[in-house]
């Protein structure tokens, strides 16, 4: 038989109701990265991401008798608060990251146009790549986005991350192949563009 | 498996998810068998990596968020919340009341406002009485009754009851004196002395019903309320609040006013 010595978020959450300093900090300590790097990742702003994480934390202390274990993990509770407050950040600042068109009309671009060209992206994980898919992730509308950040940069699976968002985990699904999709596509825009713009400097001097 | 059949389940293929262990091997030999698709799937991993690469960023908050909210925490625990909401309930309870006088003192001041614009219409006869009023010397009529000293009960008739034969240019004439004469030293319902001004009656009514009984409220207002009642105001100090007592009737109706120092 073996015991679990760490406590769940759930009861550190009842022992922080209680007043127990501890118990605040070891759940801090646990989910506040999670939660500093979704605000980062989905507003590109450090300034944000420590506003929206001091603003989950304050909400936490304030209010956490609120919390309704039936309704998700803790986790999911916190990327909730999260959320809201970073959506309406972002609102208010209008901070949206210019990376290349993200209109409707991409939102409703169909898998039909998601062909390979012949022109593989290649290898993603250079680090002069990585700032391309960072930028590519921050031109998605916020919608895909944030299935993005969810789903493959904090690894949630669908159902945790339906949680956070408030929708069916079908909805995450699609949006998640959408979201995926559309970077592909503005990936291997920025990839060709990046290439003319190699030939028409090496015709400047020839 | 087709080439939409391989589209749908692109994202989980190329994110290594669960699935079907037959849908996956299908999934893998349409692949091999279509370029197209096989280009897509390279395309949805290598995204698949590239993302990975910024998942592994273990970004954390600054510290001083952290010392700010456990700072935040300590403030919450320590402040004792029980006698907060009894603190709480009791001044509501206190600003009731403040501003139910405060309502009456409004109301009063507009009846004045009222009896003053009537007091215009009036005729001839007691046009000729203010002037005579107006002729005697500063001082000479004042408040016939004495005002009642302390703040509290009024018992019975021992009220400041306005004397209901006052008419408008009589109490132009108690304003003058009041504003002529001394105040006068009171004692406060704590045992302090403060010095008041008489009581200014505010409601000249024939039709008012005598005053048989009632409470005196202290209230605040703003020193521009002097103003109102022809007394005198020093402007630099007009952001300032004074204090009031209003003798309020066992009927509601707010009778008279005096203002405390």
């Amino acid at each position: 038989m073996t015991l679990s010595l760490t406590p769940s978020d759930v009861d550190l959450l009842r022992q922080m109701i209680g007043g127990d300093e501890h118990a605040f900090t070891l759940l801090y300590g646990r989910r506040q990265g999670g939660v500093y790097r979704f605000a980062l990742q989905m507003s590109g702003s450090r300034g944000i991401a420590e506003d929206v994480t001091q603003e989950v934390f304050m909400v936490l202390i304030r209010e956490a008798h609120r919390y309704d274990p039936e309704r998700g993990s803790v986790a999911a509770y916190l990327y909730g608060i999260a959320r809201n407050h970073v959506l309406r950040r972002m609102e208010r600042d209008r901070l949206f990251v210019q990376f290349a068109d993200a209109t409707e009309e991409d939102h409703e671009m169909g898998s039909a146009t998601l062909v390979a060209e012949g022109d593989p992206l290649g290898d993603l994980t250079k680090n002069e790549m990585i700032d391309e898919v960072r930028q590519a992730v921050f031109a998605l509308p916020a919608r895909y986005r944030e299935v993005v950040v969810l789903c493959d940069l904090h690894e949630m699976s669908y159902a945790e991350a339906a949680a956070v968002v408030g929708c069916a985990v079908g909805t995450i699904r699609s949006r998640l192949h959408r979201a995926r999709a559309l970077l592909v596509e503005k990936l291997r825009s920025a990839k060709s563009a990046g290439r003319d713009r190699l030939v028409n400097q090496e015709r400047c001097f020839a | 498996m087709n080439c939409q059949s391989f589209e749908a389940a692109i994202s989980d293929l190329a994110r290594d998810q669960m699935m079907e262990a037959s849908a996956r091997n299908r999934a893998l030999a349409h692949a091999i068998g279509c370029q197209r698709c096989a280009a897509r799937l390279a395309d949805e991993r290598a995204l698949t990596a590239g993302l990975q690469k910024i998942a592994d960023e273990h970004e954390q908050a600054p510290a001083y968020v952290g010392a700010s909210l456990l700072e935040a925490f300590r403030a919450t625990v320590a402040a004792p919340t029980e006698p907060a909401v009894g603190i709480s309930s009791r001044s509501h309870q206190w600003w009731r009341w403040a501003a139910a006088a405060a309502l009456i003192v409004f109301v009063a001041v507009l009846a004045m406002i009222a009896a003053r614009s009537r007091g215009g219409e009036r005729q001839e006869p007691q046009k000729e009485a203010v002037k005579q009023e107006n002729e005697q010397p500063a001082g000479a009529r004042v408040v016939e009754k004495k005002p009642e000293e302390a703040v509290g009960h009024i018992a019975g008739s021992k009220g400041p009851a306005p004397d209901r034969s006052t008419h408008h240019g009589e109490r132009r004439s108690v304003r003058r004196s009041l504003s002529n004469r001394d105040p006068i030293p009171v004692e406060a319902a704590d045992g302090r002395t403060e010095v008041a001004t008489e009581f200014i009656p505010l409601v000249h009514s024939d039709e008012m019903t005598p005053l048989d009984g009632g409470q005196i409220m202290r209230v605040e207002l703003p020193r521009s309320a002097l103003i109102s009642f022809g007394l005198p105001m020093n402007i630099e100090r007009a952001g300032e609040r004074v204090k009031a007592d209003v003798v309020v009737g066992n009927d509601g109706l707010a009778r008279a006013i005096r203002f405390v120092h």
